[in-house]
This record gives structure tokens, C-alpha cells and sequence, in this order.
């Protein structure tokens, strides 16, 4: 298993796309960073010119949006801090989406190349390959966040010219949560490249999980279970992209034990099916 | 008799309805270059799937190395394979893609790539990208990745098909060399036949899903090589008198006809002589056999071969 592990991120560090996944987050953080200083400025003016006219925004909002949107939650006037944009690029599932894509090249890259035909007979459990990329994308997902987190507070004193982190405990509580729910969702990303075998529909339906465009499907689940009688049941509040969604930025340990269970049975039941499959199935 | 190296006993492999592997039963010496011929769709790749841990049988058993069913596991690694594609990652030099697969063994020795590249012919390549290899260079690295572990039995699918003759050249000479230096138990497929006997020293037939015919390089050269051929009403007649003549090197192939590998000159002694003894003989000439064409005719015509 160590070897099988070793292999894989040999396999990983020496993939161009790893890099170039890391080239375009720090590109998509440049973009961002620097698209907030203008909105924030623009925001502060408007605040100036209309105080008497505040819109009352709700601060968690559960809606279900579709698409992808980073929007800060600074309040007209307040000062950006480190902890604002992190919660805007990782509950709208920007950063997901990059490390989705790589998670879905590299799953699907020894099959493509039919390098597992060379090594899929040779091995003593072949569902222990799943486990050992599991464990590579656990290493890549952390890294890239990191990466991400690193270049956040560069950005944000480069852009800014001020560096202001918010509350530390709930920035370092909210950003290891996310990364926890980023990680579960990126398994079920490496299990569908594996089970569906085809990297096109697997990388669509990964970048439509990033999206929020399963929310329709969960939405026709909610109907159902709704005329069941749970009239306040919301699928999307048990999903890990729902969890991303709406973690709040101070998550109580509720929250936070919430999101670590969401995150455990997706993640753990998608490597468990995928090791399952890829063992059994004929390559 | 050689010992056995791998058996398969009804091996079949069905995919709805249909029997893509029937009940073959293939036989390979240690040592052994085992050709598996049969034309596209035969049946070769899934069978070798099967051999290789790639797939699982429907049902019939494999036995390698002395192991079969679920003892098979320990052993699968002394198995090397080829299978449809060399498997590289293009963006990866030679050097690399071999080491993602010492990685999976365990190999840390000093040289051992180098060696392995060596062998392929490929030790000159440096660190360029396997996108930029030919198709020759590319399956002699794809046969470099199955000697990765050292295998004693190395499964190749087709890998000269598509090659271009120095291409095919190549890889005859890579999996010769493997056999010389190394020892090793070759499996190989191919629908080219003519190039396979070049190398191998068994062959497989199969057609359809079925194995038709089993046999040693020396009964196949013995089907196609250069013959005097009678045909006769009652070919058991004539023994005698090959005998007395002299023939050691002769088989009565069929209910009426005689093939004498010896001796090619004496068709017409030979014809004296029978009729001497009162034999008729409906025909004598000297007559060959393009392995194409015996394999060809095994396979029942000439379409799609």
C-alpha cells in the first residue's frame, strides 16, 4: 500500500496539470482579490451617497443559487479582512472547482493511458489503487488550499495595502472544515471519473456539483419528501456541496460536527464504492 | 516433455450471449515463445486479459506457476503485460514513466532503469517526452514497463501491430534478446503470422473463441515446409514401400494423402516404385505451404485475415 501510495504521488508531482491547476488558482486569486478591491471601493462610495438607504442584507442566506458567485460579506464601510475572502472563494466553491478539475484528470489519467493495464493484473488488491489515490488527493487538496490561503494574504496586502484577518480562531475552524468538505467532495469527483470511465462527463458533472446545478435534482427530492410530510427538509443541507454552501463563517461545533459527518460518510462511502467497483470490474 | 509453465482448462469468458473466450485449453512450456494467433476479434485479447489478472473468466480455470483460483494472487506480479497499449504518461520521459512503476515495486537499485532501457533498445532517448516517440519506440517502452519487477512471464497484445518494418524489426529483436539473456516465458499475440514464426517456438491457434490447434514450431514448419505430396486411394499400401525405400521422414496426413519431407528429388522413383507394386496413384508433385495460407485454411478462408 505504501508503495502504491508512493507511486501515485510520483505520478502526481511529475503531472503538468498538477501545476498548471496551481498556475490558475493563483491566477483566479490575483482576478479575485483585485475584482473585490473595485466592487469594495465601488460599494463604499454608494454607502456614502445613499446612507439613509441601507438594504438589509441577511448575513447566511440559505438560498439554493445556481452558478457560481463570490461575493464578499464586508458591510459598506468595514474594512476586508483575510477571513471575508476566503469565506467568499471557498463557500462558493471557486477553489473547488480548479482542484475538481485536477482531481478528475488525475483519477481518470492511468486509465486513459491504459497505464493501469500494465499494473492492474500485478497487484494484490486492486481496490487498494483507489485507496492510494485517495490518499494523493488528500495531499493535493490540503496543498492547493494552503497554496490558495498563502497567496490569499499576499493578495489581500498587495491589493488592499492593509492586511486584516478577521477572527483567527473562527478563520482557522472555518478554513479546516472547508477543506474537510472540499476533500469529501473531491472523492466523490475521483468516484464517478473511475465508475463512469469517461472523463468528459465526469469532469461536466463534477464542474455542475461545483456549480450548484445538482441543486435541481435535489430540489425534486425535496418535493417528494416534502409531500412524505417533513415539510422543512432540504437535501441540499445534507450534501457536501450544501455543506460548503452554508457553513457559517463562526461554525459552532453543531455546525462543524454537522459539516465533519457530511463530509466522513460521502467521502468514506465514495472510496468505499470506487475501491469496490474498480476491484471487481474487468479492465 | 517441458514443464508447464501456464495451463488454462475451459477457459471462457462470455459477455451476454456471446462467447467472446470457449472453452480453450492453452498449454505453455517454461522457456517457451508462445504465439497466439488468430485473426482480429478472435478471442486474443481477452484471453490474455484473463491471464493477466485483467479480467475475470466466466468460468474454466488458469494455473501459472503452480498456482490456480484464488492462489493466483500471490503470484500475479511474476506476470508482465503489454496489453492494447503501452500505457505511458506522454508528458514523461522514458526515465520517469518506468519509475512510477519501480515506485509500485519497491525498487530503489541503483541502475536498474538504465538496464531495463538498455535491453529495449532505448538507453539513448534521454529525457525526451514520450509523446514524441514512434509507435516502434513507444511498445518496446511498453514492454520495458512489463519487465519492471522481473517478471518470468510476459503477456504481449499485438505489439507489432501497426509497425512499420524496422518498427517490427525492433521488437522481434527486443523480445528475442529477452528470451536469450533473460529466460523468460513469452506470451505474444499476433494476427501476422509470418512474422510471429519468426520468433516463436509454440504456437496457439484461435478462431472464433476457440483454440483449433496447438502445436510446436517444428509441426508447424513441418505442415508448411517443402513436400513430395501423393495422393492415393489407400495411403497405408504405400507404407511399405517407403519403407523398403528407405523414407524415415514421411506422414499420412488424411485418408488419402501421403506427405514425404526427405529426399524431394525422388518423386519419381517413388512413382515407379508404387506402380510396380500395383498402387495407383492419382497424383505426385512437390508442393509448399505459405504459412498464411495453412493458417488461412485452418480458419476457414481468406476473409478479414
Amino acid at each position: 500500500m505504501l508503495n502504491m501510495i508512493k507511486m501515485d504521488l510520483y505520478r502526481m508531482f511529475r503531472t503538468k496539470s498538477t501545476y498548471v491547476i496551481w498556475i490558475l488558482i493563483a491566477a483566479a486569486v490575483i482576478f479575485t482579490t483585485w475584482m473585490s478591491k473595485l466592487d469594495t471601493q465601488d460599494l463604499n462610495k454608494e454607502a456614502l451617497n445613499q446612507q439613509t438607504e441601507s438594504s438589509v442584507q441577511s448575513e447566511e442566506s440559505e438560498e439554493i443559487n445556481l452558478g457560481m458567485s463570490v461575493s464578499l460579506p464586508t458591510q459598506p464601510g468595514e474594512k476586508v479582512t483575510v477571513f471575508d475572502q476566503v469565506y467568499a472563494n471557498l463557500q462558493s466553491k471557486f477553489i473547488a472547482l480548479f482542484i475538481l478539475i485536477f482531481a478528475v484528470l488525475f483519477s481518470s489519467a492511468d486509465i486513459n493511458s491504459g497505464y493501469i493495464k500494465n499494473i492492474g493484473g500485478q497487484v494484490k488488491s486492486r481496490g487498494n489503487l483507489i485507496f492510494s489515490r485517495a490518499i494523493a488527493l488528500f495531499i493535493y487538496t490540503g496543498l492547493s488550499l494552503c497554496l490558495y490561503l498563502i497567496l490569499q494574504i499576499v493578495m489581500q496586502q498587495v491589493c488592499f495595502g492593509y492586511l486584516v484577518w478577521g477572527d483567527k480562531s473562527n478563520l482557522l475552524k472555518y478554513f479546516f472544515t472547508q477543506m474537510l468538505l472540499h476533500y469529501a467532495l473531491v472523492l466523490i469527483c475521483m468516484a464517478i471519473a473511475v465508475i463512469l470511465n469517461s472523463s468528459v462527463l465526469s469532469m461536466a458533472i463534477s464542474i455542475c456539483l461545483s456549480m450548484n446545478l445538482m441543486g435541481l435534482i435535489y430540489s425534486v427530492v425535496d418535493v417528494f419528501i416534502h409531500k412524505l410530510g417533513a415539510k422543512n427538509f432540504q437535501l441540499f443541507d445534507y450534501t457536501v456541496t450544501g455543506k460548503i454552501a452554508l457553513l457559517p463563517m463562526a461554525p459552532g461545533s453543531k455546525s462543524i460536527l454537522a459539516a465533519v459527518c457530511v463530509a466522513a460518510v460521502f467521502g468514506i462511502g465514495a472510496t468505499a464504492v470506487t475501491g469496490r467497483v474498480f476491484g471487481k470490474r474487468d479492465i | 516433455m517441458n514443464e508447464l509453465l501456464l495451463s488454462t482448462k475451459g477457459l471462457t469468458k462470455k459477455y451476454g450471449h456471446h462467447n467472446a473466450v470457449d472453452q480453450v485449453d492453452i498449454h505453455i512450456k517454461k522457456g517457451a515463445i508462445y504465439g497466439f494467433i488468430g485473426r482480429n476479434g478472435a478471442g486474443k485479447t481477452t484471453c490474455l486479459k484473463m491471464i493477466s489478472g485483467l479480467s475475470k473468466p466466466t468460468s474454466g480455470t488458469i494455473e501459472m506457476f503452480g498456482y490456480s483460483g484464488k492462489e493466483l494472487k500471490q503470484i500475479r506480479s511474476r506476470v508482465g503485460c503489454l496489453i492494447e497499449a503501452p500505457g505511458l504518461y506522454g508528458g514523461m520521459n522514458a526515465y520517469e514513466n518506468l519509475n512510477i512503476k519501480c515506485k509500485l515495486f519497491g525498487i530503489k537499485k541503483k541502475g536498474y532503469i538504465e538496464d531495463i532501457l538498455r535491453t529495449v533498445g532505448l538507453e539513448d532517448v534521454g529525457k525526451k517526452k514520450t509523446k514524441q516517440f514512434s509507435l516502434g519506440m513507444k511498445q518496446r517502452l511498453g514492454i520495458g514497463l512489463a519487465l519492471v519487477g522481473e517478471p518470468d512471464l510476459l503477456v504481449l497484445d499485438e505489439p507489432i501491430n501497426g509497425l512499420d518494418p524496422q518498427g517490427i524489426a525492433e521488437v522481434r529483436d527486443t523480445i528475442q534478446k529477452l528470451r536469450d539473456e533473460r529466460n523468460m516465458t513469452i506470451l505474444i499475440s499476433s494476427h501476422l503470422l509470418e512474422e510471429l514464426s519468426r520468433i516463436a517456438t509454440d504456437y496457439g491457434i484461435i478462431h472464433n473463441g476457440s483454440l483449433l490447434q496447438e502445436l510446436t514450431r517444428e509441426e508447424l514448419m513441418k505442415h508448411c515446409s517443402e513436400r513430395i505430396e501423393i495422393t492415393l486411394e489407400h495411403p497405408k499400401q504405400a507404407l511399405p514401400v517407403l519403407d523398403r525405400m528407405g523414407f524415415n521422414n514421411y506422414q499420412v496426413t488424411d485418408k488419402s494423402h501421403i506427405h514425404i519431407f526427405e529426399r524431394l528429388n525422388e518423386s519419381a522413383s517413388i512413382n515407379m516404385e508404387l506402380a510396380k507394386e500395383g498402387i495407383p496413384v492419382r497424383g505426385i508433385s512437390i508442393t509448399s505451404e505459405e504459412l498464411e495460407t495453412y493458417f488461412l485454411n485452418l480458419t476457414g478462408g481468406n476473409q478479414n485475415a
